[in-house]
This record gives C-alpha cells, sequence and structure tokens, in this order.
C-alpha cells in the first residue's frame, strides 16, 4: 500500500485518477444524497442510461462531419451530445414528476430503454473503433485527463455552493412538499432544477465511472450512512469520505492485481452497503 | 359556553361536490357545513368516506367540482398562510435526515425563491417547540423520536405558521393512551387561542372537547349539541344519529 502512495506521485496517470477521485467523491455523495432522500434513483438510472443517445447521435454527427474542423471538434463532441440530451430527458422526467404522473415509473422505463437503443445504433453506425464510448458505457478513471478533472472540480464547487445556499429548502422540499407547496414555495421550479443538476453530474461522473456502475455510485454509499441516522449535512460528508476511502481501495487493487477499477470499487460498496444493512435490520429485530 | 355568532363564522362549505377523474362515484357529495371561531370540530368517518379528500379542499391543494368553500371568506388557495396543516405523522419516511427544528422551521418558508431564513424565523420555530412541550429536542433527528413526539413537532411546525384554524389529519392514530391524552391536553391548550379541526376515522370515539362533530361518509352529517348533552348527562353517554354511533371520550 505504501509503494502504491509512491506511486501516485510518480505516475502522472495514478495522480490524475487520485484528483479526479477526491472530485468524484465530493460531487457523487452530495447529488447522491439528495437522489436517495428524494427516492430518485430510479430517475437517475432512466437520465444516466439514456444520455447514451445524446453520446451515440454526436459520436455519430462527428463522424459525419469530420472534415469541418469547428463542427467535429467543438460542436459534435460525446460531452456536449451527453449535456443536451440530459436536459432534454430531464425536462420531461420533471414536468411528469410534477404533474404527479401516475405511470411516471413505466415512461421513466421507456426513457432508459429507448435512449440506450438508439445510442448502441448510433454507435453502430458509426464508421470505426469507438473506444470513446466503451469509456463512456463502463468508465476506467485511469484514462482521465487533466482538462476533464478541472471541469469536474469547478461544476463540484458550483454544486456545492449550490447546495449549501438551499440547504434549508431542499431539506424542506425533500420531506414534506405538499406543505412546501402550502407555504408557497415554488415546488415545480425547485424540483426541475435539481433533476437537471442531478443530470449534469450523471454526464460529469459517467466520464470516469461509466453508465453501467454510476447509480452504483449515486445510491450505495448514501443509502449506507443514512442507516446511521445522521442528519442530511453529515450524511453528505460521511457518504463522500466512504466513497473516497472504498475508491482509493479499488484503485489499489485495480493497479496491484490488474483488476477493472468501477466494478471492483462498487463491489466494495455494495459489500459494505449490504454488511450495514443485515446488521441495522439485525439490530432492530 | 362561548357565544357564537354568524359572523364568527371561519369556515363554510355549501353543497361541495368532487369526484375523483379515475373514480365512479362522487367522493363527496352535497357536503356542507359551518365551523366558527375558536371551535373544536371533529369531522369522523369510515375510511373511504372523503376525510383526505375534504382536508384537502380545505387548505387548497383540491377544487371542488362544484359547491362552494369559504375560509375566512376567501378562497382556501388565498388564506393558506391562516390554516395549519397537521398531516398523518407515519406517512414520512422513517429515514429522512432532518431535525426537529428544521422540521418545525418549515413553517417559516417564505415563497420567496431566494429567501433565507431569519434568527427571527429561529427564534419562533424555537419557541413552538417549547410550547407543545419539545424544548431541548432541537437538533435532535425526527427519525430518533417517538410516535407521540413526532406528532408534536408536526403540531408546532403547524404553529409557526402563525394560524388561525390547526387542521390534524389522523392525529392519534398509532398513538399509545399517554400520547394520546397528553395530545387532547395540547390541543385544548391550543383551543383557546385557534380553531381546531380533528379529522378521525375512528368512528367510536370524539374529544370531549369537541364543540361539534361532522360525520362524514360521502355527505356530511352535523351534531353540535356535545356541550350541552355533556351538561345534563355527563360523560360516556351515546350519540346516534344517522349511520354514525359516538361514544365521547374525556
Amino acid at each position: 500500500m505504501l509503494s502504491f502512495i509512491v506511486y501516485i506521485f510518480s505516475y502522472s496517470f495514478l495522480l490524475y485518477a487520485f484528483l479526479a477521485l477526491i472530485g468524484i467523491s465530493i460531487l457523487s455523495a452530495t447529488v447522491g444524497t439528495y437522489v436517495t432522500i428524494n427516492r430518485f434513483s430510479y430517475i437517475a438510472g432512466a437520465l444516466s442510461h439514456s444520455i447514451l443517445f445524446g453520446l451515440g447521435l454526436f459520436n455519430y454527427l462527428k463522424s459525419i462531419f469530420i472534415s469541418n474542423k469547428f463542427l467535429a471538434e467543438s460542436l459534435f463532441t460525446p460531452l456536449n451530445g451527453a449535456f443536451l440530451s440530459g436536459i432534454l430527458f430531464s425536462l420531461i422526467i420533471a414536468y411528469l414528476y410534477n404533474n404527479k404522473n401516475e405511470r411516471l415509473d413505466t415512461i421513466l422505463s421507456a426513457i432508459w430503454s429507448i435512449g440506450m437503443s438508439a445510442g448502441i445504433l448510433f454507435i453502430f453506425l458509426t464508421p470505426g473503433y469507438n473506444q470513446e464510448l466503451t469509456r463512456y458505457l463502463f468508465g476506467n478513471i485511469l484514462l482521465v485527463s487533466l482538462k476533464e478533472i478541472i471541469i469536474l472540480f469547478i461544476f463540484t464547487i458550483f454544486i456545492l455552493l449550490i447546495f449549501s445556499f438551499f440547504y434549508k429548502k431542499i431539506l424542506s422540499i425533500g420531506f414534506d412538499n405538499e406543505f412546501a407547496l402550502l407555504m408557497g414555495q415554488n415546488v415545480k421550479l425547485f424540483n426541475t432544477i435539481f433533476i437537471l443538476i442531478i443530470s449534469f453530474a450523471i454526464v460529469l461522473l459517467t466520464q470516469v465511472v461509466g453508465i453501467v456502475l454510476l447509480i452504483a455510485l449515486l445510491t450505495l454509499p448514501s443509502s449506507t450512512i443514512l442507516k446511521f441516522n445522521l442528519s442530511l449535512k453529515k450524511t453528505m460528508i460521511l457518504s463522500g469520505i466512504l466513497t473516497f476511502i472504498v475508491g482509493f481501495l479499488g484503485l489499489y487493487l485495480s493497479f496491484t492485481f490488474n483488476l477493472p477499477v468501477s466494478p471492483i470499487t462498487i463491489l466494495i460498496l455494495g459489500a459494505i452497503y449490504i454488511i450495514i444493512f443485515i446488521l441495522k435490520s439485525g439490530l432492530k429485530s | 359556553m362561548k357565544k357564537i355568532q354568524n359572523s364568527d363564522i371561519v369556515i363554510k362549505a355549501e353543497s361541495i361536490y368532487f369526484k375523483y377523474d379515475f373514480a365512479d362515484k362522487p367522493t363527496l357529495e352535497d357536503v356542507s357545513f359551518s365551523i366558527f371561531d375558536k371551535e373544536f370540530v371533529s369531522i369522523i368517518g369510515p375510511n373511504g368516506g372523503g376525510k383526505s379528500t375534504l382536508i384537502k379542499l380545505l387548505i387548497g391543494l383540491l377544487k371542488q367540482d362544484s359547491g362552494k368553500i369559504e375560509v375566512f371568506g376567501k378562497n382556501p388557495e388565498n388564506v393558506r398562510n391562516k390554516i395549519g396543516y397537521v398531516p398523518q405523522y407515519f406517512s414520512f419516511d422513517s429515514l429522512y435526515p432532518i431535525t426537529a427544528i428544521d422540521v418545525v422551521m418549515m413553517g417559516r418558508l417564505n415563497s420567496n425563491f431566494f429567501s433565507k431564513f431569519t434568527k427571527k424565523d429561529y427564534e419562533m420555530a424555537k419557541n413552538t417547540l417549547d410550547f407543545v412541550g419539545m424544548g431541548g429536542y432541537e437538533k435532535k433527528l425526527l427519525s430518533k423520536l417517538s410516535g407521540g413526539q413526532r406528532q408534536r413537532v408536526l403540531i408546532a411546525r403547524a404553529l409557526a405558521v402563525d394560524c388561525k384554524i390547526l387542521i390534524l389529519d389522523e392525529p392519534t392514530a398509532y398513538l399509545d393512551k399517554e400520547a394520546q391524552s397528553f395530545l387532547y391536553k395540547l390541543l385544548q391548550k391550543i383551543n383557546k387561542e385557534k380553531t381546531i379541526v380533528l379529522v378521525s376515522h375512528d368512528v367510536g370515539f370524539v374529544p370531549s372537547i369537541s364543540t361539534k362533530v361532522i360525520c362524514l361518509n360521502r355527505t356530511a352529517f352535523e351534531y353540535s349539541k356535545l356541550d350541552e348533552e355533556k351538561n345534563n348527562e355527563g360523560k360516556n353517554e351515546e350519540i346516534n344519529f344517522y349511520n354514525c354511533k359516538v361514544d365521547k371520550i374525556t
């Protein structure tokens, strides 16, 4: 383990992974706790999978307009596609959620699978080997670039500012939106903004951990810490610390035993969640 | 007995009809009643009798298909800050990480999107927690409190609104005898200054402090002579009216 820490400061890709892990831990713990306490994990699941549509579409358009430098390199980047499809699907989901659509889960499933299928179809149509898209699906923190780390940190700071400013309102509206509505709160606008924020966080996290494993990262640490009955702030902070420690362990195991880093990290988080769940349920009964 | 005048009407419902889109029959049919200032009104009726729907109409979360509801002579939506609503405590997520004081502070929420709580809001919230006998529990998480204590925190939240009418949805459900009697004493104290509307599915029991009982089973029957009968015959007599059989309790 000690030699691994020395390696971190000798290899830039390990150092980048380490820095990215700090950003990911803060971002996923903050947004993830919000997702968990509001029971939005299915919404987050639909969002994270459906953005493959934007990723695939823009990657396809990029290959078509490859001769135009501006279009190929600045406009039709998979990241832009992911952001735009994230915004589109967030607005649809927020509208349905706000209007208490009874079939929300069915519609979420539809968005989930249609978005993903369309994405896969565009990947298929795109000529050449799409390494970038494989990365979006399964993620690899060891491939993160300095530019991505900077974007991640800027957005994480932005999220922290929003969450600390609206802390009490997040707490109130999540607890009892009916009463918040009676108190004249614009609950619909609030939900819409925060579902959009979830989608932005998902797009940024997708680059590093991948679509398939993202939901685990958003829900497992906060669900584990919530079992301990702490305040929202403490739950967020401890979820971040848990994510960081397990992420670091995952990085170490991946580096030492040559295993893929995302699955190993998620498996450890899952194991901790199951153990805490059983212990806490056992204590109750 | 309190002298009640027509000008003291705080809630007036006139032949309300309400039907959910998915339902075959209307949930409320020709419901009329009046509630006067500082009354203690118990609305009882079986499950599915339309109690929750009626509450939602009174606080303006739903709109009736026909008929008229006036709260302080206005549309319920426009006087929400005069109504304190206490929902069922067990309808909340038991793991939700919120402290007692943060629940009560909800009663001080301001409609401005970017508004923040002030020190005054905090003090008012703290005072109402003291009033319901929950002083010292400010920083305690709701999930760590007993049912009766959660109930009182929700009452404190409604009081923090500085309301004139307190509406409670099934407040005694799942409470033990001790917590129930504490609750009734607390409500009696609140009743000195505010009108209380208590909704219960327990058709067998009505708090003896009620000045009026409204029996709701799709339509409403009003019975408002509880006070007089109490003077004549004492406690525990039975009242039979329409389909409701009521035992008064202390």
